[in-house]
């Protein structure tokens, strides 16, 4: 393809010398102008690799040819054409943006075609610069957009310095870029959490290893704090290695999770509250035995604290001993309850029912403990001579036999319409006769170190 | 004097080496189990450098009982184990260890390690600790 050369020039003699210089090799089309106005028309076409002008044109100084040529085709190269001795004129012209120079003498103007292809070559790499440049433009804009529309915080740091942020953050925390830059190390943080984060940072930067992942509190410019999520990762940040430090915004998922224990927390005290209440209805009936579930219930949970049994299960204990006398309330006439002589056998059936009663009420409630199953066996015995159903040995639940020890020392110890109470140690005497007969041995020994160790019964 | 919470005989006579070729003169006391070494920080020592695979009483359980013990809670603990997981990073921290790092496996690099965690504990002496008498 030939190379479309737009020539100025009003002087013929000169026209000649310049398409003679092209002509040889013939890859040059030279279009030649006359004038400033068929200049400006010529160029309008947009159809010519390199303009070359004479200095002098009609009058018209250099300079004003040069700006008419940039200010219709600002990328084309332009060549000057000079004469002997104005060679210091024409480097005046290469700043205004001419391109290169060629001296108008026959001997210099042989170079010209050499000029071309050189002042082409240099554009070629100039547009390659330029594409690059863009495309690296394009990406860094790209990349810095896509930064800044993650939903979440990020900040870069290195030591003590914050070196990028990006604008979640800036909208996290109510700080500016620039006020977020200038910030100290952890500085963003709540001053409660500053000491810990501070640590960490210091801790991984003597090549300790610390969590990728934790939680702390962001003290907002406005004063409101945030709950964070960090994660922190080494990054190459440049030449130098930096931390990548991404922030999520947890205080909503914080706040659901206190309201949750809140919730949780009220039921287990309404719980409780109808717990106690329960218990309560079965003493109102039955003056003799006020306090004693209660009672029971502090010596049950003391002889599993004894025996190192699991929270919750002790939790459950406690729970079935208040309870466990539920069936009297509702199932056995007063007047067997409160009789002041020795009950026949009629009376006494009554009584033996009042585990299945309990049993039959409790187990319609859906506790995460056998407090159903404890109150229907507490009167069982290990050698199966219990009611109402002779369970014997491993047959019974360890809350029953708990609650079945506790339940047999706290009736012997309290007054009954039917005798007067006996002694504490008349009481754990009747547990020792019989451990291992009636009573499992390692809860009778545990109720022992109980009152070893001081246990008593509190009073209403 | 430092103690070294550490079961494997072998990682016990490699660090005690890195710690001498690191050019620290402290006394190191060793022990094997959990137990054992719940009752030797009553000495108190000054850094206790503890291992989390331990037969009977774990290391999670030595930093609890140390880190909940008021006479023993002031005592720089540095984690020493084989374990490089997220979790039991984080679940040292959060029951109070001071520092944690992976064991290494050369020996060049444990002794550069002694003087890690010696820079560390030296430090950590600097910084008045919060409750200290």
């Amino acid at each position: 393809m030939s190379i479309k050369v737009l020539y100025l020039e009003d002087n013929v003699w000169d026209i000649e010398l310049v398409r003679e210089a092209l002509s040889r090799g013939g890859q040059f089309e030279v279009k030649d102008v006359r004038s400033i106005e068929e200049l400006k028309e010529a160029l309008k076409s947009s159809q010519f690799d390199v303009v070359i002008t004479d200095l002098h044109v009609l009058g018209v100084e250099g300079t004003e040819i040069i700006e008419v040529i940039r200010s219709i085709a600002p990328f084309i190269p332009i060549i000057i054409l000079t004469g002997t001795g104005s060679e210091e004129l024409a480097l005046q012209y290469l700043k205004s943006g001419a391109w290169d120079y060629v001296i108008k003498s026959s001997k210099h103007i042989r170079k010209l075609p050499h000029t071309i292809s050189s002042v082409l070559d240099r554009k070629k790499l100039l547009e390659e610069y330029e594409t690059t440049e863009k495309a690296l433009r394009v990406f860094k804009e790209s990349i810095s957009s896509l930064i800044d529309a993650l939903p979440v915080g990020v900040l870069v740091y290195k030591g003590e310095h914050h070196i990028f942020v990006n604008k979640a953050l800036e909208e996290l925390t109510g700080f500016d870029r620039t006020e977020l830059l200038r910030m100290p190390g952890a500085g963003i943080v709540h001053p409660e959490d500053q000491k810990m984060v501070k640590e960490r940072i210091k801790l991984r930067e003597r090549g300790f290893k610390v969590p990728e992942s934790y939680e702390f509190r962001v003290l907002r410019k406005d004063g409101e704090v945030r709950w964070i999520e960090f994660h922190t990762r080494k990054i190459h940040w440049g030449e130098a290695e930096a931390y990548l430090g991404v922030f999520f915004d947890i205080t909503q998922r914080k706040k659901a999770e206190r309201e949750k224990e809140e919730a949780f927390s009220r039921l287990k005290s309404l719980l409780n509250e109808v717990v106690e209440a329960f218990s309560l209805a079965v003493e109102f009936r039955d003056p003799y035995t006020m306090g004693h579930q209660k009672r029971v219930s502090e010596l049950s949970v003391a002889i599993s604290n004894e025996l190192g049994l699991d929270p919750e299960k002790i939790e459950g204990i406690r729970v079935a001993s208040l309870l466990h006398d539920l069936g009297k309330a509702v199932g056995v006439p007063l007047e067997i309850l409160n009789k002041p002589s020795k009950l026949n056998d009629i009376e006494f059936s009554f009584i033996k029912a009042h585990p299945e009663i309990g049993w039959r009420i409790l187990k319609e409630v859906d506790f995460p403990w056998p407090v159903s199953e404890a109150v229907y066996q507490h009167h069982e015995r290990l050698n199966g001579s219990g009611y109402p159903r002779g369970l014997k040995g491993d047959q019974i639940i360890i809350e029953a036999r708990i609650i079945g020890v506790a339940d047999v020392v706290e009736a012997m110890t309290s007054h009954r319409p039917y005798r007067p109470p006996l002694s504490l140690e008349e009481a754990l005497k009747e547990i020792k006769e019989n451990k291992g007969i009636l009573y499992d041995p390692q809860v009778v020994d545990a109720c022992l170190r109980v009152f070893e160790k001081g246990f008593s019964f509190g009073k209403d | 004097m430092i103690l070294l919470v550490e079961d494997d005989p072998m990682d016990v006579e490699l660090f005690e080496k890195a710690w001498e070729y690191g050019g620290s003169k402290e006394k190191i006391c060793v022990a094997n189990r959990g137990e054992k070494a719940i009752e030797m920080a009553k000495i108190p020592p000054n850094l206790v450098i503890l291992d989390l695979n331990l037969p009977g009483v774990d290391g999670f359980e030595v930093l609890k009982e140390l880190k909940n013990d008021s006479f023993t809670k002031w005592i720089p603990v540095v984690i020493l184990t084989s374990s490089p997981k997220e979790e039991d990073c984080k679940r040292c921290y959060e029951l109070g260890a001071n520092a944690y790092v992976v064991k290494p496996s050369s020996f060049k690099e444990l002794v550069e390690l002694t003087k890690t965690i010696k820079d560390f504990w030296l430090s950590f002496n600097k910084i008045p600790q919060k409750g200290a008498v």
